[in-house]
């Protein structure tokens, strides 16, 4: 298939390099999948004889037997999901059973959803292509047709009428197709089968709005009697089956046995090497890419690099181009925003082998047919294991060595699974979480299902009880959107409530970030509310696209906020307060050195100030005051440990910090007087009043922390304080540095587990807690109002995340804390590292 | 208040209608305070019934209703739609009121208004439901009303009113005969009709600019109607309801109206304004090209500005070229020509390089044409323009 220059000796060559080479010294760890052989076995029984005779001439040694498993469990009535691997012939298995459905059955339909538009494209070829052998072999013009957004409005009337597959995605089946059902009566009545591709993609608020989305469906398929037969496939996860079953509210027959062929794979994870010991900074991913990517150009191997967002691909590509040189080792870029017909000629290039490299974003991840490279190189682990999969998928060629390469960044979670070839090689330990009855998302889209079908009284939704569902469409009576009649609801309102909502957000007031220009003003972008607070205060430096903004005014009232170009060489990070209060605790189970609860939690927020950081040396600047802002009161679900106070204490006395005496300066002595004369020679804690020589003053913000002594030493963060109560003030400094090393810890490394966005999760640590009666707390809770089954899974699994947290503080060799691990040294000063692992040492003490 | 709203508006749901979620319902004042009408009830609710009569003779705008018998002018002209040989009397002019402008499921249809005409004159018949759960007797009935007749006359029927129905139909789990009616749809007649001298076709601005008829204080307008619905729901006071009824009575009266007023203008021949090149479009899109040659002929009699004489010519030379009449259509080109129109040297190039095997008058015509061309910037068409030429060269240069 692949015209190539590149032989198997030149793969071996670098394969060597990482092996006993000058690369080994980067690798952490590596294995090696064996090629497997396929099993085949025949042809599934009682196929219509010309789909029969089609396949036998495409698939002359049989199919897999994963895949006649699958076709037989769907002629035998069964619901089935499909696991196994990247270009194992999943679509083999839906399209098989949907073919014979549609030639055997003159009326019967089926419908395909998938939650990208360039995999419905491209099964709309591949199964056009299959379509149109049968009709050479003397069969019938079948109606494939995708329809989405881009569907033109001409068309749309036909496709409805007489069209027989359906490709969509969850978008239109959600606003375009259920509010119009009765639009498609002749497609619903006929529906045989439902395929959901690529479900893992389908978790956290997105997939909370398609499994509503879905309810909505099976209402109104139950309205024309269909009973389709339900065809998903998914990545591995290790809650796959589950995952399916809350997602449809069907049964499932499960097949995961993956019997395709199989090349052998090396893989090896790249760790760059430390360049500042004390600091526990690494070599710069781009940097660590070209030194690898030199050994690939010079032995001519073909490659795909995958880089985690659209500008980092550019960055990249850039500096490969400078490096190289771009004539003859031809390297690509690839994301979505190239023009299509860019992208198919850089597919069509990768399959001649014209094109030696491209840099993608994971836009060239899924779907799309572009035979295979011999090596790919990971920038960055992908977030989740069945990401890196269909990555690491791209390479490989039959009868050769194939290469994956994994370099890690800085990140806690990448330092977490470079360690850890056991994370990605052995059994998924992900889940693919969603919370269908998270409230919002729900009353959204009650209000959509009763636009499309009167709510009767006798009716359930989802896993919802009756009187739960009556409650809700009670308080839409309320809202007017419903009429109650004889306990029937019906819709009453104007609006298309199905436009209103869009799947792949909570839905809320954002803010627009617009610069000015003059008289005129373009539009940056758009933030939700929460974050304008956090990221577009005046005075706060917005980053985007690479471009930073200072940000001028924050008009609340009008959602917009103002920003002009902005040219300093600092960043700023707004510095806020945080309150947490229990509403309600679901579940709580005491360990010997923590207890841990879950439930309902507010988290009330008030953005005090921010600071302005050296976008060089990291340093603070300045610390500045913010008035006025509104707080935001977020109602979520969450996860909280609580830390006994006798763990606090033996921490405190087992004196776990070192602590450097710091040069304050030449007129220390001096501010010192002041100071102390300001506070008129009290212990600002406790009032006691004492001559100067025996008072302290203390730095709320570490010393250390300011780049000049000027700032640190200024009165506005020097206050008073007796020997005691500075003792105390040190502590609980050291106590709230351990506990943030914990916190941010396990924030940034449950998204392993919870297959989510870090910015899915929030954290919280407070040192006297009132929701733990005056103890510390460790807290976590889902950024979405009403939790969406993040925290509550976090639950489940907090000790693995808290043994995770461990393994990077034991194996990350910096001094006192960096990035990588417990965070970088913030304003509660240094230490952190050994304090967050003493934390954990005392957390994780065997019953 | 109820706890999930509570809860909801806690965790951030805008209740922008809060204020008055406690709304008294008053009892007493329904439609048939306000509207002479009856209720027809059966188990599966009730639906209020009001008729009105309108005799022969009586003047709507304009437009005097009278009987009428369809004359051949007519005849064809119907038939561009599909619809030919109708009796007046099979023909029901309808438009339903609905309590969302959006489609879709959600989507009600509260009150459907028709009018048809009998021996005595027009009657109006009105049917409403006071809320969803009445639907299933309403569709019946509009059902038995329709089956009378053969064709169905609505404004943006074909888009809106007739799918809607159909949807509610379905909904209810109702057989329906929709789909085997003739259908007019005077909204896409009147755009067709009034293209050169209207603006708006909107139903409204051809009532009044067309039927000249001006509607009543009570009248509302139809963005209204959804909201004015749902109050009456929540609250039960009908009386805002009136204005509704009325607006749809004149919807389709209008339509009726508009009907005999289109028949009026083809039977008796007196045509306004630049109707006559309309139907004349009408009828050479419908390949009649007899009858778009008579209009486009009788729009030459009419005084009209430069650009619609010029449009009208042209496209009487098109009519005329279909029916293969090549020395009218040539004589028409070369009138145009005389006016610099590059269609018409276009077309005479192409008329004397294929037909006439003329090569030398056919590059004439190219030259002349691409003079033209040159300063009207018709790019591709310059590009055609040089071909041809080219194309003419090398046949000349053969012949010689």
């Amino acid at each position: 298939m692949n015209s190539n220059s590149s032989k198997s000796v030149d793969i071996d060559r670098i394969i060597e390099l990482f092996k006993n080479g000058e690369l080994s010294q980067l690798v952490t760890c590596s294995w090696i999948k064996n090629a497997q052989e396929a099993s085949y076995n025949g042809y599934p029984a009682n196929l219509d004889s010309s789909l029969l005779k089609m396949i036998e001439k495409l698939y002359p040694r049989g199919l897999f037997n994963h895949q006649n498993e699958a076709v037989q469990a769907l002629f035998d009535g069964k619901n089935v999901l499909i696991t196994t691997g990247t270009s194992s012939g999943k679509s083999l298995c839906y399209q098989l059973p949907i073919l014979n459905s549609v030639i055997t059955d003159p009326s019967s339909t089926a419908l395909m959803v998938f939650p990208t538009k360039a995999l419905a494209e491209d099964q709309q070829k591949k199964l056009t292509e299959l379509g149109n052998s049968l009709i050479n072999n003397g069969s019938l013009n079948l109606p494939i047709a995708t329809y989405d957004g881009d569907t033109p409005q001409g068309k749309r009337i036909s496709i409805r009428n007489k069209g027989r597959i359906l490709l969509t995605n969850p978008d239109m089946l959600h606003i375009g197709i259920l509010p119009h059902h009765t639009h498609w009566e002749r497609f619903l009545n006929n529906l045989k089968f439902i395929v959901f591709d690529e479900i893992h993609s389908y978790r956290g608020v997105f997939g909370s709005h398609f499994a509503n989305v879905l309810r909505r469906f099976k209402r109104i398929l139950n309205f024309y009697n269909s009973r389709p037969n339900y065809i998903l496939t998914s990545a591995t996860i290790s809650n796959a089956t589950e995952f399916a079953e809350k997602f449809t509210g069907e049964r499932f027959e499960l097949i995961k046995n993956d019997t395709s062929y199989q090349e052998s794979r090396q893989y090896f994870f790249v760790n760059p090497p430390v360049v500042d010991e004390s600091l526990g900074l690494r070599r710069g991913l781009v940097d660590q890419t070209l030194e690898i990517f030199s050994f690939v150009i010079s032995n001519q191997v073909q490659s795909i690099l995958f880089s985690r967002t659209r500008k980092t691909v550019e960055i990249t590509l850039k500096r490969l181009r400078e490096t190289f040189g771009r004539s003859e080792n031809d390297i690509h870029g690839y994301r979505s925003g190239y023009l299509p017909r860019e992208r198919r000629s850089i597919e069509e290039g990768l399959r001649s082998g014209k094109i030696r490299s491209v840099v993608s974003t994971s836009a060239l991840e899924m779907g799309i047919d572009m035979g295979k490279v011999d090596l790919t190189l990971l920038i960055g682990y992908p977030g989740t294991i069945s990401s890196f999969y269909q990555q690491s998928g791209r390479a490989g060629r039959r009868n050769r060595n194939s290469l994956s390469i994994l370099i890690a960044s800085a990140s806690p979670m990448d330092q977490y699974v470079i360690r850890h070839c056991a994370f990605v090689s052995q059994g998924s330990p992900e889940h693919a979480l969603i919370d269908p009855n998270n409230p919002l998302i729900l009353m959204e889209h009650l209000k959509c299902a009763a636009f499309e079908l009167p709510f009767t009284p006798k009716e359930t939704y989802g896993d919802l009880t009756r009187s739960d569902l009556s409650d809700y469409l009670n308080a839409l009576v309320l809202l007017k959107h419903l009429v109650e009649r004889n306990q029937n609801y019906y819709w009453i309102a104007e609006d298309y409530p199905s436009a209103e909502i869009s799947l792949r957000n909570i839905s809320g007031n954002s803010i627009s970030l617009r610069l000015r220009n003059g008289m005129e003003s373009t539009l940056i972008g758009d933030v939700d509310f929460q974050s304008a607070l956090r990221m577009a205060h005046p005075g706060a430096v917005y980053i985007h696209d690479g471009n930073q903004y200072l940000v001028d005014e924050l008009n609340l009232e009008d959602h917009v906020a103002w920003l002009s170009p902005h040219t300093e060489p600092y960043f700023t990070d707004h510095r806020s307060e945080t309150k947490i209060s229990v509403e309600q605790t679901i579940y709580e189970e005491n360990k010997t050195n923590f207890s841990k609860s879950f439930g309902d939690i507010s988290v009330n927020e008030r953005i005090k100030g921010f600071k302005r950081i050296d976008w060089n040396t990291l340093m603070t600047l300045g610390v500045f005051e913010l008035e006025g802002l509104p707080e935001n009161d977020l109602h979520t679900k969450g996860v909280w440990l609580t830390i006994p106070e006798n763990v606090v204490e033996s921490l405190k006395n087992e004196n776990k910090w070192q602590n450097e005496k710091n040069e304050y300066g030449s007129q220390w002595k001096d501010i010192r007087v002041l100071v102390v004369r300001r506070d008129n020679y009290r212990c600002m804690v406790c009032g006691i009043q004492l001559p100067e020589a025996q008072l302290h003053v203390h730095h709320k913000i570490p010393f250390r922390t300011f780049a000049d002594p000027g700032t640190a030493n200024h009165p506005t963060n020097l206050v008073t304080l007796c020997p005691a109560c500075h003792r105390r003030a040190e502590q609980n400094v050291r106590v709230r540095t351990g506990l943030s090393g914990v916190a941010y810890l396990v924030a940034n490394l449950a998204p392993l587990t919870l297959m989510c966005d870090q910015r899915d999760i929030g954290s919280f640590i407070e040192s006297e807690s009132d929701m733990a009666n005056g103890r510390p707390v460790i807290a976590v809770y889902d950024q979405f109002p009403g939790g969406i089954g993040l925290s509550a899974k976090l639950y489940e699994k907090m000790e693995e995340v808290l043994q995770q947290s461990l393994d990077v503080i034991d194996q990350c060799g910096c001094d006192e804390g960096c990035p990588s691990c417990v965070g970088p040294a913030g304003e509660n000063g240094m230490g952190g590292k050994v304090f967050s692992k003493a934390i954990l040492i005392s957390l994780l003490e065997p019953q | 208040m109820n706890d999930i709203l509570k809860r909801l508006q806690e965790l951030g749901l805008k209740v922008d209608r809060a204020s008055n979620l406690e709304v008294k319902r008053s009892i007493g004042n329904n439609v048939d305070s306000f509207i002479p009408g009856e209720w027809v009830e059966s188990n599966n609710g009730r639906i209020y019934v009001v008729k009105q009569r309108v005799p022969y003779g009586s003047k709507h705008g304009n437009t005097t209703l009278k009987q009428h018998t369809s004359v051949k002018q007519t005849n064809d002209f119907w038939d561009v739609d599909g619809v030919l040989d109708l009796k007046m009397e099979d023909i029901v002019f309808l438009d339903t009121e609905t309590s969302s402008l959006s489609i879709g499921a959600g989507a009600l249809i509260f009150l459907f208004g028709c009018c048809y005409f009998d021996k005595e004159g027009l009657e109006v018949l009105q049917v409403f439901i006071e809320d969803p759960s009445h639907e299933t007797l309403f569709l019946t009935y509009i059902g038995n009303t329709l089956e009378k007749f053969k064709c169905l006359a609505t404004y943006n029927g074909k888009s809106f009113d007739i799918p809607v129905l159909r949807s509610r139909y379905i909904l209810n789990r109702i057989p329906h005969e929709l789909n085997g009616f003739l259908h007019i749809d005077l909204l896409h007649i009147s755009r067709r009709i009034w293209k050169y001298d209207l603006d708006s076709k909107k139903l409204s601005d051809i009532e009044k600019n067309v039927l000249q008829f001006t509607r009543g204080e009570e009248e509302i307008p139809g963005w209204l109607v959804p909201q004015i619905y749902q109050d009456f729901v929540q609250t039960g006071n009908a009386e805002p309801l009136k204005g509704v009824f009325y607006h749809n009575e004149i919807d389709v009266v209008s339509l009726a109206g508009l009907f005999l007023k289109i028949e009026n203008m083809l039977s008796s021949n007196q045509l306004q304004g630049n109707e006559p090149l309309s139907l004349g479009e009408i009828f050479h899109r419908a390949r009649k090209y007899e009858l778009a040659n008579e209009y486009y002929k009788k729009a030459l009699e009419y005084d009209s500005n430069d650009v619609i004489r010029e449009k009208t010519l042209v496209n009487l030379a098109y009519s005329l070229k279909k029916q293969g009449k090549l020395k009218e259509t040539c004589s028409i080109w070369e009138e145009l020509a005389q006016a610099e129109n590059l269609t018409a040297c276009v077309e005479l190039a192409k008329f004397h390089e294929h037909k006439e095997k003329d090569w030398v008058s056919a590059l004439e015509w190219t030259e002349k044409a691409i003079l033209i061309s040159e300063k009207l910037s018709a790019l591709r068409l310059r590009e055609e323009l040089a071909h041809r030429k080219s194309r003419l060269i090398l046949k000349l240069g053969k012949k010689e």
